[in-house]
């Protein structure tokens, strides 16, 4: 209990930026997700490697890239920036994956009729492709922001106030590791639990 | 800056056996839990299947860099005193085992119960129907995500580094500590890694356009 | 004497060693309503995406009103098969979208236009339902709204009840009787010989990608002189003769 009143004050703080750095970087994977979707279904080779390297380098290793790299080639971001940038990017590649899968079940019917009525690449994207896959993908993008809430307790190793950061903290100053990361990973479930809740009852009232 | 390179790519030579020994006892171990999770989840009553449940979600929502954490940092505090290595091995295996759970319940659930109502019209035992007629069906459709899975965990394994497992990440780290050659080191890891990925994915869709040839054969 | 609305001139179209349409001239007068029928297979459907644009041509070449189209450019609509519409929108909606963002008409203009050319096919009433909520005949006279609202210069019809259930084409094929009726240019591509015959001022024959007959209802459908024409007829009659007996 004691243990509780100590950690919970600074655990909701850290557990406060771990959901805005999510929301972040699965906000600007996404943005950048459909235009590389697009350019991985037309073949362009820089997107297919973008897809390949953010997905095939472990995200510690690419955090670490930002983060000693970027200075080294002269580019100096503040570490959030570097942190939240490769998180998103590397979210991008897996939103890409995603996007493209979701435009793959749209049927060609409604995208020549589009075409016939005058609608330009652009809005045919917007307006008629991504609606339409959005319902299929809906799953995926909750999957992939589940993993991406987990993902970010990798950012903490380069130094970023979070909550895993947070709970390492508090193990030191408390000896007592245990309770610490329990609390910890529990609060990971909670939002990750909550999002999956989420994305269940909003799917079932679209349903109904 | 070549020196650097050059000890950063000895240093992967040498952490790498390890990297990969410790992957492969994990996924191994990872498949054998987690197929005997989800056979018990779908076949035991209720009773036993939700604990189980609640644990495969609890594996799930939790990010594995935590987990190890939890094991390694915690475990020693309720009797669990692993070295590095096996405190890897476990949480390895256990993050594996819970996310293969899931394949193989949906492997489970993707066989039409038809086909084992035809078994027992027939007058083929239940285990019999299980081992001859169901576990040959879903095994085709679980192999893609669970090689899939497999290919995602040696990207895990590089979290093992933060627990002082001394496999790959955390041996060319140590170049970089000793030189400060960081950029060149971490370069060459993610250039280590990345082969490493797409050589294992392409191995594993190789041998599933195989194994379903000879499926079909 | 007018000059043709739509011209086709020694359209061709391959795919790989496969000839699909070969030579086809057809000149298509204001107001004409043009019943093209054949085998499965005979290209019927690949005549109409090229006139669509929609597949690429190998030769020749097709205009309307003296310039080539291009998908999109609004001289040409077209009533699909499968409907395809936009399951994500409403009727209204699906009718408005291009009314919107090609003609770039403001929202309610576009949504009154839209409210016309659904009251045009008699669904006036059900303009917020979305295409799911419809019968496949609502769906498919929703989606000859959304083709009609843009005022093509000419209409085609890929098989438009096809896809639909027997007692839903009376409802389409009602549609597509009425705009002709009222001067619309159209092609149409059917498998329903009654229909095509009452409708059409003229009927095309296609067999193989070639145009085998070209002429007046009464003088295909009556006459019959050529084989292939009425070898082709003769399974509809069949067809007529069993369900007498039926």
């Amino acid at each position: 209990m004691e243990f509780l009143a100590e950690a919970l004050p600074s655990m909701l703080e850290a557990t406060a930026a771990t959901i805005w750095i999510s929301a972040v970087a699965v906000a600007i994977g996404f943005a950048l997700g459909v235009p590389i979707a697009v350019a991985c279904s037309a073949g362009r080779v820089w997107a297919n490697l973008y897809v390949s390297f953010f997905r095939g380098v472990p995200l510690l290793i690419q955090l670490l890239l930002a983060y000693y790299a970027l200075p080294f080639l002269g580019v100096d971001l503040p570490a959030i920036v570097a942190a939240v940038g490769t998180l998103s990017l590397c979210c991008a590649a897996y939103m890409a994956e995603i996007i493209r899968g979701g435009f793959a079940l749209v049927p060609k019917g409604g995208l020549e009729a589009a075409r016939l009525l005058g609608l330009t690449p652009l809005q045919t994207l917007l307006r008629i492709r991504l609606p339409i896959s959005a319902q299929a993908m809906r799953p995926a993008l909750i999957s992939e922001a589940i993993l991406i809430v987990k993902a970010s307790s990798l950012i903490s190793v380069v130094g970023i106030l979070e909550l895993t950061r947070s709970a390492q903290a508090l193990a030191s100053s408390t000896f007592e590791p245990l309770p610490a990361y329990a609390l910890c990973g529990a609060i990971y479930l909670v939002i990750n639990l909550t999002l999956t809740f989420l994305a269940q009852g909003r799917g079932g009232a679209q349903r109904a | 800056m070549m020196a650097a390179l050059a000890d950063s790519f000895l240093a992967a030579a040498r952490g790498l056996p390890l990297t990969i020994a410790i992957w492969g006892a994990g996924v191994a171990t990872g498949l054998v839990l987690g197929f005997l999770v989800a056979a018990i989840r779908f076949f035991a009553p209720l009773a036993l299947s939700w604990p189980l449940a609640m644990a495969v979600e609890a594996v799930r929502g939790v990010p594995f860099l935590v987990q190890c954490f939890l094991l390694y940092f915690g475990g020693p505090f309720i009797g669990i005193d692993l070295s590095p290595i096996m405190a890897g091995w476990v949480a390895l295996s256990v993050y594996g085992a819970a996310y293969f759970s899931e394949v193989f319940r949906a492997g489970f659930l993707s066989v039409p119960p038809g086909q084992l109502e035809a078994a027992r019209m027939l007058g083929i035992p239940r285990h019999q129907a299980v081992l001859r007629i169901m576990l040959p069906m879903m095994a085709l459709a679980v192999l893609p995500s669970l090689a899939n899975l497999a290919v995602i965990l040696i990207k895990e394994t590089a979290i093992l580094s933060i627990i002082t497992v001394p496999e790959l990440t955390f041996r060319v780290q140590g170049v970089g500590s000793a030189t400060f050659a960081f950029a060149e080191t971490t370069l060459v890891l993610a250039l280590v890694y990345w082969a490493l990925v797409e050589a294992t994915a392409w191995a594993s869709r190789h041998t599933e356009r195989r194994i379903a040839r000879a499926l079909a054969a | 004497m007018t000059a043709p609305i739509l011209s086709v001139r020694a359209l061709e179209r391959r795919v790989g060693d496969v000839e699909i349409l070969r030579r086809i001239d057809l000149d298509v007068m204001p107001g004409e309503a043009i019943g093209v029928i054949g085998p499965s297979g005979s290209g019927k459907s690949s005549l109409l995406r090229c006139i669509a644009g929609l597949d690429a041509v190998s030769g020749g070449e097709v205009m309307v009103e003296g310039r080539r189209t291009q998908p999109g450019d609004g001289a040409v609509g077209m009533v699909f098969q499968h409907f395809n519409l936009w399951p994500h929108l409403t009727a209204r909606e699906n009718v408005a979208l291009a009314l919107r963002l090609v003609r770039k008409m403001p929202a309610a203009a576009a949504a009154e236009k839209a409210e016309a050319a659904l009251a045009r096919v008699g669904l006036a009433a059900l303009g917020g339902r979305k295409p799911a909520a419809l019968s496949g005949g609502q769906q498919q006279r929703v989606a000859i709204a959304r083709t009609l609202a843009m005022e093509p210069r000419v209409l085609l019809f890929d098989e438009p009840t096809a896809a639909l259930d027997p007692e839903l084409t009376t409802e389409v094929l009602d549609v597509i009787r009425d705009l002709a009726a009222a001067g619309t240019t159209m092609l149409v591509v059917s498998h329903e010989m009654g229909f095509i015959a009452r409708l059409s001022t003229r009927v095309v024959f296609l067999d193989h990608g070639v145009v085998v007959q070209a002429a007046p209802p009464a003088e295909l459908f009556a006459a019959q002189a050529e084989p292939r024409v009425r070898s082709f007829l003769q399974t509809y009659l069949d067809r007529v003769a069993w369900a007498r007996d039926a």
